[in-house]
């Protein structure tokens, strides 16, 4: 069964079509890479998803079950997570009560033993793995931009998802912040976490993506291979002559 | 002891009042719910308790019975307000409020009209209106930490991703609604329990603005901010006796003050000095303030 | 017919109130609770002017108190709600400290007044204004009530164009979707917000010196009933909506002139709240299907 299905979706806000009548589906394990021009309903599919803008037609979902009538906040306790383009991150908690935050609704499922751990240690554990520990308790407004990113996915993590949807994740980066995000991408990729991500930066996609969806003008222009779907003309002409970076 | 209670009945009352009503606003502002409901909720329950109280009620009784029901009408109304953007919000149960104090005024047989009600048994002790003010100030506190804390500060500054992580925001921010409308019924009920009196020109736009300059004065968005607020509104007026229209004019521009240089409030501005003079006592490199669980505060 | 008239005087004083109101919520989100003070500000004004200087002519007291109400409308964008907008860090606490500050604005308007009225109303001295009526198809018309309806309809007029024709109108509907965006896209956000808050409070300025005269009363707290009229007018019209505003404000006239000898005072306004509850429940956007403010 698909981890994520998407049925002829289509999202009109008056008189805009964001999104045209999109079919594809993710399997489990799968990273997904989306890219698309400006204006292609790359966002609006996110949001689409993650039930924050509402869908005019079509169906989406889930492991399985659909979605489209589902409350917001039930998706992260059913397993779904997201980032957002702009981070978002609370500015009057710690970087660590931000991640405490998402750890402590009720989305923990339980862990291999049977029992539920105690958001505290999925936090703590999380920030060590991915080197928050130094900064566990300043607030977000002195971190890095690149920091806060990290923070930010972290804390998606802390729901313990089984899909994480990426909003252009290394958007505005610089070259060691953009690798550092990618290595952390990779591990939970490898670690069999299902990823749905809208990027820009199509070579850091190319580079660890199992399969790629080309959108254009709220349509679905092309999906595959990575590198062969890259290269087809249309996905080309639709990039105005060739790869960003 | 007693005495300087029973000397300074008055004052005492005009505070706790004045903080409870604070803590009504504070408490649905925290979740981000933009509430002028607050004297709409007083009224309510203050023509509520006096009407009880008139017709031979224990006081426990009522104290108990208007919060309730403050309580679950707000509960009820709280569909609404999910649906209202601030301003909207705002204008909506401002109009709430002021529909209550038209009220007051048409529907005489229970209000009393623009005499209001009068006579009322002040049966209500003052150690139990301090330890209702207690309460309440300790479950504020107590409910700014921690897991609902946390939630509250995230609903606060950003529904859509408090509900990406599950939070649920519409009922975060019902129950804010619910216990500031339970806050401003207990208030209404110690205003008539205490002075005897309820009438128009305690439902009048007035008090929405005392309400709010209590809030706003002491610190709006720290949980012993209407406490402080109240006790500098309440004692002002002390040192203002024949002030007439200037200790209006007084008031107005403090408030002004504050909320455009200050927005944090007297705590704001406490804590900022108290920051200051710790770096300059003890000058480290290190001056970044710790935040376990915090969630007021402004610490930048 | 003579209530007809009376009431069209009186809806053309409200439309000229509610549209200062509707345009400073829709462009510059911003929930004026001032507006009914800067009004009481241009009667008060007049009035002083008039009692002071008796020879002035009317139209220059009219002039003058207008510029007065521009310019507290424009020292309001200045001194308070730009520095708010500067040092805020979240759209929900600017928009409480915007409400907090206009209240606190009104509040010392209206005390500076009482304290010059000496909490008593005023009325103009009988030079400021000499009206003649006359009377027309067996209605009498006064010349005040002409010069409120041409007023209002000049105004009126002008606002629409304003909005929906100039270029600085497209950047305010832009600025009150998205200021950052409207910024980006090269609107100079802070004269807009200038303009818009001068010209909200000339109009103010302007209600009320006409209605002062027309009423020949002036008094610290005038401007708190029109205050909240005003306010259901323009969210049953929806918020933005310059023509649907105007009909409602008129609507709101007639119905009061017509029905004044029937209804309570109070009754009225548990009416007029009630009204502005049930539309924010049902609908929000109001009459105006079109308004270009999210509600």
């Amino acid at each position: 069964m698909s981890a994520l299905v998407l049925d002829d979706v289509k999202v009109h806000f008056g008189g805009v079509r964001a999104l045209d009548g999109v079919s594809f589906s993710v399997e489990p394990g799968e990273l997904c890479g989306v890219v698309g021009p400006n204006g292609s309903g790359k966002t609006t599919m996110i949001n689409a998803i993650s039930r924050a803008t509402k869908i005019t037609s079509g169906e989406i979902s889930f492991d399985g079950t659909p979605i489209s009538k589902v409350h917001r906040y039930r998706l992260s306790r059913i397993g779904m997570a997201r980032t957002f383009q702009a981070i978002r991150l609370v500015p009057d908690l710690t970087a660590r009560n931000n991640i405490l935050l998402a750890a402590e609704q009720k989305n923990r499922r339980a862990g291999v033993d049977g029992a539920r751990r105690p958001a505290t240690v999925i936090v703590d554990e999380l920030m060590e793995r991915f080197g928050l520990d130094a900064i566990r308790d300043e607030l977000p407004g002195v971190l890095s931009y690149g920091t806060q990113r990290r923070v930010e996915i972290v804390r998606a993590l802390a729901t313990q998802p089984r899909l994480l949807l990426l909003d252009e994740p290394v958007a505005g980066m610089n070259h060691t912040e953009r690798g550092e995000i990618t290595q952390i991408l990779r591990e939970l990729h490898a670690d069999g976490l299902t990823m749905l991500i809208i990027e820009h930066d199509l070579r850091m996609l190319l580079n660890i993506s199992d399969r790629l969806i080309v959108l254009n003008f709220g349509k679905l222009l092309a999906e595959g291979e990575p590198h062969a779907t890259a290269k087809l003309p249309d996905v080309q002409r639709a990039y105005l002559g060739g790869t960003r970076d | 002891m007693i005495d300087f209670f029973t000397a300074n009945a008055p004052l005492l009352r005009n505070i706790s009042v004045l903080a409870l009503l604070g803590y009504s606003v504070h408490l649905a502002l925290r979740a981000g719910v933009f509430s002028f409901a607050t004297i709409g909720f007083f009224a309510l329950s203050g023509y509520l308790s006096a009407n009880l109280l008139l017709a031979g009620w224990a006081w426990p009784v009522v104290l108990a019975l208007t919060v309730v029901v403050g309580f679950i009408l707000a509960l009820l109304i709280s569909p609404v307000l999910t649906r209202l953007r601030h301003l909207y919000l705002a204008m909506a149960t401002l109009a709430f409020t002021l529909f209550i104090q038209s009220l007051a005024f048409s529907w005489d047989t229970y209000t009393g009209g623009a005499q209001g009600l009068f006579a009322v048994p002040r049966v209500l002790p003052i150690g139990f209106m301090l330890a209702l003010v207690a309460v309440v100030v300790l479950l504020t506190w107590a409910t700014s930490r921690g897991r609902l804390g946390r939630a509250t500060a995230a609903v606060r500054h950003d529904e859509l991703l408090s509900a990406s992580l599950g939070v649920n925001t519409n009922g975060n921010q019902a129950g804010a609604f619910a216990a500031s409308a339970a806050v401003g019924a207990a208030a209404g009920f110690v205003q008539v329990s205490t002075t005897g009196v309820f009438g128009p020109e305690n439902v009048s736009f007035g008090m929405v603005v005392q309400s709010l300059t209590v809030l706003v004065v002491g610190g709006a968005l720290y949980w012993a901010g209407p406490l402080v607020g109240a006790v500098i509104i309440g004692v002002l007026p002390l040192y203002l006796t024949n002030a007439g229209n200037w200790s209006l004019i007084l008031q107005a521009v403090v408030v002004l003050l504050i909320v455009v240089y200050q927005p944090d409030g007297v705590i704001g501005i406490v804590k900022r000095a108290v920051h200051w003079l710790v770096r300059f006592v003890r000058p480290r490199s290190d001056t970044s303030v710790p935040d376990t669980d915090t969630v007021k505060a402004g610490e930048r | 017919m003579q209530y007809i008239i009376n009431g069209l005087s009186l809806g053309a004083i409200y439309a000229l109130f509610a549209l200062g109101l509707s345009i400073s919520w829709a462009g510059l989100n911003i929930l004026n609770l001032a507006h009914g003070a800067v009004f009481m500000a241009g009667a008060l004004t007049a009035w002083w002017l008039t009692t002071t200087v008796p020879a002035v002519p009317f139209a220059v007291v009219l002039v003058l108190a207008v510029a007065v109400c521009a310019a507290i409308g424009l020292l309001m964008e200045l001194l308070i709600f730009r520095r708010i907008r500067r040092q805020s860090t979240d759209e929900g606490q600017q928009t409480l400290a915007t409400v907090i500050a206009t209240v606190a604005t009104s509040s010392l308007l209206i005390a500076i007044a009482s304290q010059i009225t000496r909490n008593q109303p005023q009325g103009l001295p009988q030079s400021a204004f000499v009206v003649e009526s006359y009377t027309v198809w067996g209605v009498r018309v006064t010349n005040i009530q002409i010069i409120i309806l041409v007023c209002a309809a000049l105004a009126s007029w002008a606002v629409a164009w304003f909005i929906k024709r100039s270029k600085q109108g497209q950047a305010l509907r832009a600025l009150s979707v998205d200021r950052d965006m409207a910024t980006l896209l090269g609107v100079s956000t802070d004269r807009l917000s200038m303009a818009t808050m001068a010209g909200a409070g000339a109009m103010a300025g302007l209600a009320g010196v006409l209605l002062a005269v027309q009423t020949n009363a002036v008094d610290a707290h005038m401007g708190e009933v029109l205050l909240f009229k005003a306010f259901a007018i323009i969210i049953i019209a929806g918020v933005g909506s310059i023509g649907a505003t105007v009909a409602a404000a008129f609507a709101l006239a007639m119905v009061e002139t017509l029905v004044a000898a029937y209804w309570i005072s109070s009754m009225r306004d548990v009416v007029v709240f009630a009204l502005i509850m049930g539309f924010l429940i049902l609908r929000p956007q109001g009459i105006a299907s079109r308004a270009w403010q999210r509600a």
